[in-house]
């Protein structure tokens, strides 16, 4: 597990949840924008909106999602093949600092986008100091 | 296999040749980019795909994860059969462009009558 204190997303390249056979891990960035904001870009190439499946629960965020196609049956011989499009799955840790109940997810293109924003509570906040 | 696929190994972008009755079908996989990020040309049987991949924020950002390429790409598929050039379609959903290349009447199998 990579731990960083300063962002506050942890990848946990062991994927702790058992994802089932046949699954690929999609490729993702994960970045802290100008706002402290945590952006994360998952590639899913092929699946459709409402095949996503975003959950967090005790602190991990999944992301599932359906890419299978039918479109060409056995009649096409397959001559080359450099991707096979199946099931994603991949699990994150999310840190505390991670206001939970605000993720916002959109999906356009074959890319979701999940922000996360930083809790109240994680937020830096300037202590005064009583005169005495 | 979980996590199987190659992370920034291989030719970008990935793509598919599939080789029908009557159609070549090419696949191909670019998540997050849109129509007018692609340019697509076919001379004879060689189709070129080019096009680029952006980052999504120009401003200065840190990445704790970074596995998604960007930049310029070019690929060049040499078709295993020939086509007709004038009813090739393509479309792109959901990150997979689909270039239908209907086959050109020459190379469909024909009949012949034994006499």
């Amino acid at each position: 597990m990579t731990t960083n204190d300063k962002l506050k997303v942890n990848i946990d390249p062991a994927r702790g949840i058992d994802p089932g056979e046949d699954s690929y891990a999609p490729l993702v960035d994960i970045y802290e924008d100008a706002n402290g904001m945590t952006v994360m870009v998952a590639e899913l190439p092929g699946a459709k909106s409402d095949s996503i499946d975003i959950r967090v629960d005790k602190g991990v965020l999944t992301i599932s999602a359906d890419g299978r196609r039918e479109e060409f049956d056995d009649s096409y011989a397959r001559t080359y093949t450099g991707f096979v499009c199946g099931q994603f799955f991949r699990a994150f840790a999310l840190s505390d600092e991670v206001d939970r109940d605000k993720i916002d997810a959109t999906f356009n293109d074959g890319l979701l986008i999940l922000k996360l924003p930083r809790a109240a509570t994680a937020k830096t906040r300037k202590i005064e100091i009583k005169q005495g | 296999m979980s996590g199987s696929r190659q992370i920034g190994g291989g030719t970008y972008p990935p793509v598919n040749v599939l080789n029908g009755q009557t159609e070549l079908v090419v696949e191909c996989e670019i998540a997050g980019l849109k129509r007018e990020d692609v340019d697509l040309t076919i001379t004879g049987e060689t189709l070129q795909i080019k096009g680029a991949k952006s980052p999504l924020t120009s401003d200065e950002v840190r990445y704790q994860c970074r596995e998604r390429g960007m930049g310029d790409f070019n690929r060049t598929i040499v078709l295993p059969d020939r086509v007709d050039t004038d009813r090739i379609s393509a479309s792109l959903a959901n990150g997979i462009l689909t270039v239908r290349l209907p086959k050109a009447e020459a190379s469909l199998p024909k009949h012949i009558e034994v006499k």
